[in-house]
């Protein structure tokens, strides 16, 4: 049989093994969906759900009209959150510096040692909710605003020293190297050749920091660590609704001013 | 023993862990004011020379010396002050694009700045006047304040020659100036290295992919050929078969490496 003389030539994305795997691994994943809903259908009373309607037009009615009166009692909680956030982030970003240059590959002093510690810490601070530090933090130091601010603090080592190494490791090595060659120590030449690098990320994380840990200063208050949850929690217990709708009115107040700062702050440095 | 060459390098060997051997037993010396251009095809070892003789690349055996200072031994200390007087230029700037003219020029001067005074940007006064002084040579009057990052390709290139000069060293290493710039604008970097060679004896090792540019700035060249020196003479002795030897067979067309005298763009 004679030879085509030119054969078609074809190109697919996936090749039909390619193919049969995606669909096969998209069906499981709609079967594992099928499942979980159902799993927490059962477990659901069904007749609160179908009353929420109702309740929440009952809880409306009583959180109108917000008790305006009660705002002039809010300034002190609304100071202690912002404090909280803002002393929080500061420690938390001081922690999470040496941190990160401890973590990142391309500036530890031990890979063996020090890296692996470094990077555990981060992950740990990660991994626990501001919440939960914050409960832990209220039996060991009390309630109040120590607590809230380390609980912030803590929170934020791990999510600021996380990025600002990743930008250390992805900095360019090249001036460094070249400032080696002249004779520069090695923490010179870091200081030189690689922070001028980083010091955008680092100063644009911390502010997005800065503006998540506002959001989360509100509402530490609930386990005691200070602010305006702290107000939320007590209004709360008290069944006073015109005075929970007036809290909640000035969080969004605020959280909202926070990211309005945050983004500008972060657009000039851009 | 006292010795008359500003570099001497014996017998070095350096391979890549990935790569083997790269460098394979090279001996040459450079005599004090002496400009070498060193040639060879993409991969034949030339920023690895450069590299090895400033230990950013440790060599496998053999043994380089500045002015009689065995450097392969050096414990860092040594290093650090041996690495003053070795100033290097790159092909890619090697500039930090973030900091100005100015800090990048000082960067030069880390080496006898003490750390304190260089996290606060504390830097001599000499040194400032002297940064002054060659940015003014190198064309770059003005520009102190202007961040590294607005400059065209020749601007930092400049600014790169400045860094090495203010360390006052006694060779320079320079790795492919040129390659990313347009033919004129090579040729007036190449002026530039040669004078400033000239005017302080400073003795070069130069990289470069123009053959052109090499027979033109370089009284001397070395043709480097899979890690080994096949050439070492004037720019007279680079004939046909030398460069086949250095580039292999296609490479030795006119138009290709220059072979030719003429081929060199002029600027006047
Ligand atoms: N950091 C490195 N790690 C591993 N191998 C390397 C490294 N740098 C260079 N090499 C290898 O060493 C050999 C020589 O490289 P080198 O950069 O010295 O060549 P060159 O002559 O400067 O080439 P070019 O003209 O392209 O710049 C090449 O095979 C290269 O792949
Ligand atoms: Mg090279």
């Amino acid at each position: 049989m004679p030879e085509p003389l030119t054969r078609r030539r074809t190109w697919d994305w996936r090749s039909p093994s390619e193919r049969l795997l995606h669909f096969v691994a998209t069906l499981l994943g709609l079967l594992g969906l099928a499942w979980a809903w159902t799993h927490i259908s059962v477990r659901t009373t069904w007749a609160f759900v179908l009353d929420a309607g109702v309740q929440l037009q009952d809880m409306g009615a009583r959180m109108f009209p917000p008790d305006g009166s009660y705002l002039s009692a809010l300034v002190r909680p609304l100071v202690d959150t912002v404090h909280i956030a803002t002393l929080g982030t500061v420690l938390g970003v001081a922690l999470a510096i040496p941190l990160a240059f401890l973590a990142a590959r391309t500036t530890t002093p031990s890979e063996r040692l020090l890296r692996p510690v470094a990077l555990l810490a981060l992950v740990t601070s990660r991994s626990v909710n501001s919440i939960i530090w914050a409960l832990v933090l209220v039996v060991l130091v009390g309630p109040g605003l120590l607590a809230g601010t380390m609980a912030i603090a803590l929170r934020s080592v791990g999510f600021v020293g996380k990025l600002v190494y990743e930008a250390i490791e992805e900095a360019p090595d090249l001036p460094v190297t070249a400032i080696r060659t002249t004779g520069a120590s090695r923490a010179q030449s870091l200081a030189y050749g690689l922070v001028p690098h980083v010091l955008p990320t680092m100063a644009g994380v911390s502010v997005y920091r800065w503006e998540i840990n506002i959001r989360e200063a509100t509402i530490l208050g609930i386990v005691g660590a200070g602010g305006l949850g702290m107000a939320l929690q007590a209004s709360i217990d008290a069944l006073a609704w015109s005075r929970v709708s007036v809290i909640l009115g000035v969080i969004l107040a605020t959280v909202v001013l926070a990211e309005w700062v945050s983004a500008r702050v972060r657009r000039e440095l851009g | 023993m006292s010795d008359a060459a500003v570099l001497r390098v014996d017998d070095l060997v350096v391979g890549y862990a990935s790569e083997g051997e790269v460098l394979r037993g090279l001996s040459f010396a450079l005599e004090a004011n002496e400009i070498v251009g060193l040639i060879g095809a993409s991969g034949a070892g030339k920023s690895t020379l450069l590299r090895s003789v400033q230990r950013l690349v440790e060599p496998s055996s053999g043994s380089i010396s500045l002015r009689g200072e065995e450097l392969t031994t050096l414990g860092s200390t040594e290093l650090r002050a041996a690495r003053r007087r070795m100033g290097m230029i790159f092909q890619e700037h090697a500039l930090v694009e973030r900091l100005t003219v100015m800090e990048n020029v000082l960067c030069g001067t880390l080496g006898r700045t003490g750390s304190w005074r260089a996290i606060r940007r504390r830097f001599d006064a000499e040194d400032v006047v002297d940064a002054f002084r060659l940015l003014d040579r190198m064309g770059l009057s003005g520009l102190e304040d202007r961040r590294c990052d607005e400059l065209s390709g020749g601007q930092k290139q400049r600014v790169g020659i400045a860094r090495a000069l203010i360390q006052n060293p006694e060779l320079l290493l320079v790795d492919e100036p040129t390659a990313s710039l347009d033919p004129a604008a090579s040729v007036r970097i190449m002026s530039l290295i040669a004078e400033v060679c000239a005017e302080s004896g400073l003795a070069a090792i130069i990289n470069l992919h123009d053959v052109g540019l090499a027979r033109r700035f370089c009284p001397r060249i070395l043709g480097l050929h899979e890690g080994r020196i096949v050439f070492d003479g004037p720019p007279r002795d680079l004939d046909d078969a030398v460069l086949t030897e250095i580039y292999g067979e296609e490479a030795v067309e006119p138009h290709v490496v220059g072979s030719r005298q003429d081929d060199v763009p002029r600027v006047d």
